[in-house]
């Protein structure tokens, strides 16, 4: 192997088999570049951020809001009056009452005699 | 639950499921944006967009064309390059960014302060990348995507990634030994 193969494995990270590390550690040019590699590998771990505490439930937090935004503001608008329980059975009793009055009308000008009802004599 | 069957349930109204989505990669992202250079308010902020993005977009997630990370990190780096367009005049590496990333327990202050120049110091070499190298060099340095889902979210060959990781971490070493020797 070559000092530019053995370069070209440390700046890519990878793993020295035992010749190129047997050349590494007896070529000074290489020893120095390996040196060099993994002083900045310590800089790159270092720059290791935590994550802040809480951040997975400030996500779910703002995730939910949006899940339940339209959900919520269904639940919060008022539904029309007709559409309300009370409503369908007042008109259901009105529509009942309105034909037992027909049913009434019907009775009073058919089935009874017309004189009784004061018809001319 | 492998990644199809997760978004499935999701999709189908398990919302609640999403956190896992969210446990799983809020780690790498936040990595991911602090390679990008974005400081920890930005990072916030950043990786809270990406995941509503994600869950907005879930329905159209297809398990056979990608993973579940390449798609993410596809949201995450159009993210990135659009806030990072956007804040070009306005970026400055700000000491104190360095000294919070660097912190951990037992650091004494000089430790700390050295830790932090590190930082500071890997973080404005980050900086002067190209674009493209910067952007698939982050990428790459992400464990959970493979070189070939970093070509397939950069829209480039296999050995265009390579070539890019390698001039960027040339580029990095270069810069870091330059500052080593001139401080
Ligand atoms: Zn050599």
């Amino acid at each position: 192997m070559t000092c530019t193969e053995t370069q070209e494995k440390l700046t890519r990270g990878e793993a020295l088999d035992d010749g190129e590390r047997d050349h590494a550690l007896s070529c000074a040019e290489c020893g120095a570049f390996a040196a060099a590699c993994a002083t900045l590998d310590v800089a790159l771990t270092e720059l290791e951020p935590c994550v802040p505490e809480g951040f997975a439930d400030r996500v779910m937090a703002r995730i939910e809001r949006e899940v339940d935004g339209p959900r919520g503001r269904e639940r919060a608008t008022p539904t029309l009056w007709y559409e309300q329980r009370w409503a369908g059975m007042l008109l259901a009793s009105a529509a009942a009452l309105v034909a037992i009055l027909n049913f009434a009308r019907f009775v009073a000008g058919v089935l009874m005699p017309v004189g009784s009802v004061g018809g001319a004599p | 639950m492998d990644d199809a069957a997760l978004v499935q349930s999701i999709v189908e109204g398990q919302v609640e499921h999403f956190r896992l989505v969210v446990l799983r990669y809020e780690r790498p992202l936040f990595r991911f944006f602090a390679r990008f250079g974005f400081a920890a308010e930005a990072r916030e902020d950043l990786a809270q967009e990406t995941f509503l993005r994600a869950f907005r977009a879930l329905p159209s997630f297809d398990a056979a064309r990608g993973s579940l990370a390449a798609w993410i990190f596809t949201i995450a780096r159009n993210l990135a390059a659009s806030e990072r367009g956007r804040t070009r005049h306005l970026r400055e590496v700000a000491p104190s960014d360095g000294a919070q990333d660097a912190r951990s327990e037992g650091d004494g202050p000089v430790e700390l302060h050295e830790r932090a120049e590190a930082v500071a110091r890997i973080r404005r070499a980050l900086e002067g990348l190209p674009d493209a190298l910067h952007s698939t060099f982050v990428l790459a340095e992400i464990s959970d995507l493979s070189l070939k889902e970093v070509a397939a979210i950069e829209g480039c060959a296999l050995g265009t990634v390579k070539s890019r990781v390698h001039r960027a971490r040339e580029q990095l070493r270069a810069a870091l030994g330059a500052t080593e020797k001139s401080t």
